[in-house]
């Protein structure tokens, strides 16, 4: 890290900080100029460290030679001394493809818990770590499809591709946003791939297509390298910067090697990849559910709610009683739908009848769904300025009016909220609809936990994870959506 | 009566910064002394207070209490000794009254009794009954009173210094008035060492022994209120406490000290020709008319002595023309100008006339 | 008053009496009554290891939680505690079944077995803490300025200050905190089972399993009972602990 130290004007010798004459040669020191020097700080530690890392997983057995998932994981340089004594047999089993697509598919499940938002826009490094991944999965795939000259013009297009413009984004200052871009673009391209080749059937063949991606893994791990030394020497903005971004290529190389790849070999997102259709299914059954449930809550929630507003001793009671019901445990509500649903059927049959699948599922939710849909309401109501009602009142509107044109705009943004809480708690309740036959993404777990399939398991707990996140993210948005726009303003202004 | 407090040199620059937001401040304060410090707002004011207690770091300067160098006490020692009432109240809402008044005297470890009558004797002190108040908790008292309880919570630990920011700075103006009132009556019994900021020169003047009025962290001028409406320092000066400071100034006299004790009098039971006289003698349009114990009863014009009756009582007129001796003179000023009589019964707090002024007087009073 | 009393009355004792009845009806109906009484030791020992997991996991949470929340208030934390924010928010939209699954998961990853007593308590701990930690730090971040500025400018130490001003005037938020995750926890424990964790959730999940409504009413009233139960418990505590100058007032206490 550069700092600034004092030096003498005269013989440009190093002073002490508040010296008046200089040590040397005794002149005296009015102004004393600056010189840059490099001291070790703990960004250099870092760096240090970063270079020792990346020295070490050069030799060190499971990287990236676990990679290559044979049973006696070896180095990257025992890679290069074997290079071409390496015979294809025991790639065979390995489907190297899936996992160039699916490699950014895990990136994006990372950095949605970990750059959430607009935080995406300012850090490069999500970008970067995207990048890193991308060409480590795009590079292999080009060696396994296209001959060996054509796979080097290809990757030297996509380096410089993808080189240049994070350079400029660089240059610019704009890093974060070029990051950020890139993220989708490596999203698209990757869903994309994974599509056009699921149309092909392809996966179902793989394992019968030979890869050579000896020279694939090699030559990209090549270039991250030689790309962290140009970098280095060239094209940093700040050094400082310089040293985070090496630290994350570190990580992502360690990251992929360790996590990543495992969970591709036998994990979930294996599972993901053989269940893609399986997986969509689900999911919408998952949304129907909710959608469902939803639905019935607020249709009945928010005209009770009103109606609360208007009379206070129901008020208390709907509220202690929709209180009570949120404090039984999703499951035991599902244990009493059950019963009590299936003695409202006529035919008494619990495996046939309404007693089992979706019909208990969509009740229990709906009821756990009012209260805070009809809490929402009703605090939002009840916040709606006075002043305001009694001016329409003045205007001459009728209550209906009133509470159409005035009271429900203005409570719209916190009955959402109330509808917000009601999704995300709906996807987690739904979840263990699947135990009574309703579907849904818990079925993954159902199963899993059933067959001690741990990556049905984990397939099932980060798909419904994603799907509660990303509601949850939708609907704050949608918050905004429904506020009026005159309070828009008047937040900004606060 | 010795220095209680002294300031020498202050000065405070907040780092990262040139700016001085204190100045070499200086000036010192006697035992039992209310001192103002005011100016416009980022003048240094509160900065300035709060490094007496040191909520704020000393750049350079010193400042002594009681002969103490205070950068050389305990800080939490120090702040235990100072009393301190901040704008918002800032009661701990998670107390009660009487939790809240006793915090520094239970941080000082008294033990139970003497707390106990501490809190008892404070509450009396701000007009608040012990028995009512003090297991309330905040939220249930009204703004003033809260301002009070804060008042009383500062002089808890009886420190002999204690530092104000803006007190009354939340409360409306009716109240503020009122309080300030009760406050210098507080004053009066507890003979503290005050601190005071505020950005309001007419509270400074009524509460002032002493004001320090700041700008941009430099003293413009020290002194005692009717010296600096008398005679302000700068243009700043006079800017800052108005056009009207010669008014504002009548705020600085009681009555009963400009007053004249000659008021033309004469008894309710006087003859109308004796009254004839004494009207003459003194040369004015009116009497004021006493009863037989000094009362004031009223007044009687020349025209109504002319009039027919025996006795001065069948044609005195009541009259609202009279104040008590304890008012300022700017309301003094303010009667005289509502009634038609020219001058103004004083009375004394029995309703007895002890004496009349016009603005002659006031004018004289104004000179001296 | 006479209307109060009778608005208390339909207050606490009508929902008291639909939950009575629906009881009655369950177990009358299914058999679940005959079911427990016959195996009475059974439903002990499964009620015995339900609350044990409540009362682990909540003990944990509660402590560890208030905890983190309050050293993320302290000074050098700054840079850090919205990170860990970000982190419990998102964290906390994660279904309770997710939670479970992913203890099962991964544990064995790091070495540890995903069956039994210990992944159940880790993952009920995970997901009941994050609303502690998160209204801990949202308490303590509320309390106001002019409160800890008078607070210190009397001559409080800093651990003065956080005893006696800041957690204090933070219990209602923490204590909303503690209730939402007491909730989660005894809403997750039926689901210990499926990661072999005992607990009452064995008779729920194997009536499901068999479509045996008695064995499963059996195991579903009694969660509920003790979800209420623990619900009750802590607004007794929360009355008791919390000042009552704090407190949230009735209005208040009715939009809740």
């Amino acid at each position: 890290m550069k700092t600034k130290v004092p030096i003498c004007p005269a013989c440009k010798k190093e002073l002490p900080e508040d010296a008046t004459q200089c040590v040397y040669c005794a002149a005296e020191v009015t102004k004393p100029k600056f010189r840059e020097i490099f001291s070790w700080k703990v960004s250099d530690r870092f760096f240090l460290f970063s270079v020792i890392l990346l020295f070490t997983t050069f030799f060190l057995p499971w990287f990236p030679g676990q990679f290559l998932y044979r049973d006696e994981p070896f180095s990257a340089f025992q890679m290069l001394l074997s290079m071409y004594d390496l015979e294809v047999e025991f790639l065979e089993s390995f489907n190297i493809l899936r996992m160039s697509q699916m490699v950014p598919l895990f990136a994006i499940v990372v950095f949605f818990l970990i750059y959430i938002g607009d935080y995406l826009k300012k850090t490069p490094y999500p970008g970067l770590f995207m990048f890193v991944i991308f060409l480590i999965g795009a590079i292999p795939f080009f060696f396994d499809n296209f001959s060996k000259v054509n796979a080097w013009v290809l990757t030297a297009a996509l380096f410089v591709v993808l080189f240049y413009y994070y350079k400029s984004g660089m240059t610019k200052g704009t890093i974060g946003r070029t990051s950020y871009y890139m993220f989708f673009v490596f999203f698209l391209i990757s869903l994309f791939l994974y599509l056009f080749h699921l149309s092909q059937g392809f996966y179902t063949q793989l394992d019968a297509i030979h890869i050579n991606e000896t020279y694939g893994f090699f030559s990209a791990w090549i270039i991250v390298s030689a790309m962290i030394v140009v970098a280095f020497f060239r094209y940093m903005v700040s050094v400082e910067d310089f040293w985070c971004l090496l630290g994350v290529f570190v990580f992502s190389l360690i990251a992929y090697s360790t996590v990543v790849q495992p969970l591709f070999v036998s994990g979930p997102l294996r599972f993901f990849a053989d269940n893609f259709s399986k997986t969509g299914i689900q999911t919408v059954a998952h949304l129907k559910i909710v959608g469902i449930a939803l639905g019935i809550a607020i249709v009945a929630g928010v005209p009770l709610g009103v109606y609360i507003t208007r009379h206070p001793v129901a008020a208390k009671t709907v509220l202690y009683i929709s209180s009570i019901l949120i404090t039984i445990p999703s499951i035991a509500m599902f244990g009493f739908m059950m019963p009590i649903l299936s003695s409202i059927d006529q035919n008494l049959d619990v495996v046939q009848g309404i007693g089992i699948g979706t019909v208990p599922a969509v009740t229990a939710l709906a009821l756990y769904s009012l209260l805070p849909i009809i809490r929402n309401t009703y605090i939002a109501l009840q916040s709606v300025d006075t002043s305001m009602i009694e001016a329409g009142i003045g205007m001459g509107m009728t209550s209906f009016q009133l509470l159409v044109r005035v009271e429900l705009p203005l409570a719209a943004p916190i009955i959402m909220a109330g509808v917000r809480t009601s999704v995300v708690m709906g996807v987690a309740i739904a979840a263990l609809a699947a135990y009574i036959g309703a579907g849904g993404l818990g079925d993954f777990v159902v199963q899993g936990l059933q067959r001690s399939t741990n990556a049905s398991v984990l397939a099932g707990a980060i798909s419904m994870g994603l799907l509660a996140i990303i509601c949850d993210i939708f609907l704050e948005k949608a918050e905004n959506w429904v506020t009026p726009t005159g309070l828009k303003v008047k937040q900004a202004m606060e | 009566m010795g220095t209680m407090l002294k300031l020498d040199k202050v000065t405070k620059i907040y780092p990262g910064t040139d700016f001085r937001a204190v100045d070499e401040l200086s000036f010192e304060l006697e035992e039992g002394e209310i001192c103002i410090l005011v100016g416009p707002s980022g003048c240094g004011k509160t900065t300035a207070m709060k490094m007496i207690n040191r909520l704020h770091s000393i750049t350079s300067g010193k400042i002594y209490i009681d002969g103490q160098d205070v950068s050389s006490m305990d800080t939490i020692q120090l702040r235990r000794r100072i009393g301190y009432v901040i704008q918002n109240v800032g009661l701990f809402p998670n107390m009660t009254i009487a939790e809240n008044i006793s915090v520094i005297p239970n941080l000082l470890k008294w033990d139970k009794r003497k707390i106990n009558e501490r809190v008892h004797s404070l509450l009396e002190i701000v007009n608040l009954s012990a028995e009512e108040y003090k297991d309330r908790y905040p939220r249930e008292l009204s703004g003033g009173q809260q301002q009070r309880i804060g008042v009383a919570r500062g002089m808890a630990g009886d420190p002999p210094i204690m530092l104000m920011d803006e007190p009354f700075g939340a409360i409306d103006p009716t109240n503020r008035d009122h309080l300030q009132n009760e406050f210098l009556k507080i004053q009066e019994k507890v003979k503290k060492t005050i601190v005071f900021v505020t950005h309001d020169i007419d509270e400074a003047i009524k509460m002032g022994d002493k004001i320090c009025l700041l700008r941009d962290g430099k003293l413009i001028q020290f002194a005692s209120p009717e010296e600096m409406l008398t005679y302000p320092k700068n243009d700043f000066v006079r800017d800052f406490v108005g056009g009207d400071r010669t008014i504002k100034r009548l705020n600085l006299f009681s009555i009963s000290k400009v007053k004249r004790d000659d008021p033309p009098l004469i008894k309710a039971s006087a003859g109308l020709e004796e009254a004839r006289g004494t009207l003459s003698e003194y040369g004015t349009d009116y009497l004021v008319v006493v009863d037989e114990n000094g009362r004031l009863a009223g007044l009687a014009a020349n025209e109504d002595l002319q009039g027919k009756g025996e006795t001065v009582a069948d044609v005195v007129q009541r009259t609202n023309a009279y104040l008590d001796g304890t008012a300022s003179l700017k309301e003094a000023l303010s009667e005289i100008f509502t009634h038609d009589t020219g001058f103004l019964i004083v009375v004394d707090g029995d309703n007895k006339v002890s004496g009349w002024l016009d603005t002659n007087d006031i004018k004289k009073a104004l000179k001296d | 008053m006479t209307s109060k009393v009778f608005t208390g009355l339909v207050r606490k004792g009508l929902p008291a009496i639909i939950t009575v009845a629906v009881i009655i009806f369950l177990y009358k109906t299914y058999g679940a009554w005959e079911y427990t009484v016959e195996n009475l030791p059974e439903f002990f020992r499964l009620t015995f290891e339900h609350l044990l997991l409540v009362l682990i996991t909540m003990c944990f949470s509660i402590s560890i939680g208030v905890t983190l929340g309050t050293v993320m208030t302290r000074e050098g934390w700054e840079k850090i505690s919205p990170v860990i924010m970000a982190v419990v928010n998102v964290w906390q939209s994660i279904p309770s079944l997710g939670v479970i699954a992913l203890a099962y998961g991964l544990l064995p990853f790091i070495g540890l077995s995903g069956i039994g007593m210990v992944p159940s308590l880790i993952a009920i701990f995970m997901f009941s803490v994050a609303p502690v930690v998160r209204n801990t730090y949202a308490g303590i971040e509320s309390v106001s300025s002019d409160i800890k500025e008078a607070a210190i400018g009397m001559g409080m130490t800093k651990q003065q200050i956080l005893f006696r001003i800041e957690l204090p005037n933070a219990l209602p938020i923490i204590m909303g905190g503690i209730r939402t995750s007491t909730a989660l926890v005894v809403g997750t424990a039926p689901l210990a089972f499926l990661i072999g964790g005992g607990g009452l959730g064995f008779w729920i999940f194997t009536g499901i399993a068999l479509v045996d409504m008695g064995i499963m009413t059996a195991g579903a009233v009694p969660v509920a009972l003790i979800a209420m139960l623990f619900d009750f418990l802590l607004e007794i505590g929360e009355k008791m602990i919390v000042s009552r100058g704090v407190q949230a007032d009735e209005a208040q206490l009715a939009a809740l």
